[in-house]
């Protein structure tokens, strides 16, 4: 009896043996191969991603000494500090090379506009001169170094019994700094916004230069 | 001659069913066996692909220390788009006064003159533009001037003469009075809107910092 069941129980322990052995050792690692194989993968796309991010990194490496140029230039036509010396010698540069005579120049306190990012120096410009030499100083206005946008002019004839009448202007020109503080009260030197609101001077009163 | 089997039945089964239970064991050690063969299979395997990941992951390493290496040009190129950016705030919206005074020069007729000019564009505190609502065109300024002429047929062409100018829309004349002095001379007053084409390119957002 024992013998003829002796297969049948030979049978059922190989049966279970092989099923043990498949579920203790090969299918956790094939499970372990299934996972590195994922891992592997994600390291390839990892790879690609990679090198796409260092080719733009490449082009902004040879784009480099253009970025600078663009910083320096722009530095320039926005100072990082309100600057108002150089800003009273352009604008008299401006108005000797016309032929103009200067009046009065009014640069106001600089006003931080946090949208833009730019401090504005609002300076009201009076002279007198020929409708062609004011022409010219508002070209030399327009081309000076440092960023400088006429807003308002005003012409208006003063001796009209002349060969060349000679007229009044008074003309409104903004100019700019990145000094996101800056002027009378102001924190001293150049201070670049962090994103908050305005933190330019609120202190009063302006600096007339007659010439 | 007939061959006669002594061996009891019983004993002979018994040697039958030992003979399949030793083909069981057998079958059963080989089907082990090539379980073995693929978990040995599986072991070397996920050996390779965890192999592939570290050179995988040293060619990333590498990558990522190339890009450390290079993000200063990335924060460089930021940094030149942020300093763009300034620059086309500060002269949006720029109108060329030089180029508007060389255009009125050559515009008002030779037996016309202009005693005042007053130019407001944007950026102008003092603006006090008003455009219809119905109106699709953009106004960004607007240009009043006054002055003397001979005859309603140099009015009449000054006006003409103002429509014709790229950026000057709606010439008007408001007001046009009879000097009491002079036979056939009026005094007249024009008002003119600035549309967008009268920006610079700067002023539309093509400032560039080559120069």
């Amino acid at each position: 009896m024992g013998s003829r069941r002796a297969p049948i129980i030979a049978a059922v322990g190989v049966v279970i043996v092989a099923i043990l052995f498949f579920l203790i050792l090969v299918l956790p690692k094939m499970h372990s191969v299934s996972d590195a194989q994922a891992q592997l993968d994600q390291a390839h796309q990892q790879q690609t991603t990679l090198e796409v991010r260092k080719a733009a990194l490449e082009q902004a490496k040879l784009d480099a000494p253009k970025n600078q140029h663009v910083i320096a230039n722009v530095h320039k036509r926005i100072p990082p500090i309100a600057d108002e010396p150089g800003l009273i010698q352009l604008l008299n540069g401006a108005a000797v090379s016309a032929g103009i005579e200067l009046v009065s120049l009014t640069p106001s306190n600089p006003v931080y506009d946090a949208t833009t990012g730019l401090s504005t120096i609002t300076v009201a410009v009076s002279a007198t001169g020929s409708y062609f030499d004011i022409t010219q100083f508002m070209f030399n206005i327009e081309t000076l170094p440092r960023a400088a946008v006429v807003t308002t002019l005003t012409l208006a004839p003063v001796d009209q019994t002349s060969t060349e009448p000679v007229l009044t202007m008074s003309a409104t020109v903004n100019t700019f700094t990145s000094d996101s503080s800056a002027g009378p009260g102001s924190e001293p030197g150049p201070t670049q916004s962090t994103g908050g609101s305005a933190t330019g001077s609120t202190a009063t009163g302006t600096s007339g230069v007659a010439t | 001659m007939s061959q006669v089997n002594l061996l009891p039945p019983d004993i002979l089964q018994g040697q039958r069913y030992r003979r399949v239970t030793g083909l069981v064991v057998l079958a059963g050690l080989a089907i082990i066996g090539l379980i073995i063969l693929f978990y040995l299979l599986q072991v070397g395997r996920l050996a390779s692909v965890n192999s592939d990941i570290d050179a995988q992951q040293a060619t990333n390493s590498q990558l990522n220390t190339e890009i450390t290496d290079l993000s200063k040009y990335e924060n460089l190129q930021a940094e030149a788009q942020q300093q763009q950016q300034l620059l086309n705030e500060a002269y949006a919206g720029e109108v060329s006064y030089s180029g508007l005074m060389m255009d009125m020069s050559e515009v008002i007729p030779s037996d016309a003159y202009l005693s005042a000019l007053s130019v407001t564009t944007p950026g102008a505190t003092t603006s006090t533009t008003t455009t219809p609502t119905t109106t699709t065109t953009q106004f960004i300024g607007s240009m009043t001037s006054s002055g003397e002429a001979i005859g309603f047929d140099t009015l009449s062409q000054y006006l003409t003469n103002l429509a014709g100018v790229t950026g000057w829309e709606n010439p008007w004349m408001p007001t046009i009075t009879a000097d009491t002095d002079i036979h056939n001379a009026y005094q007249y007053t024009t008002s003119v809107d600035l549309s967008t084409a009268a920006e610079t390119v700067r002023g539309q957002g093509g400032v560039t910092t080559g120069g």
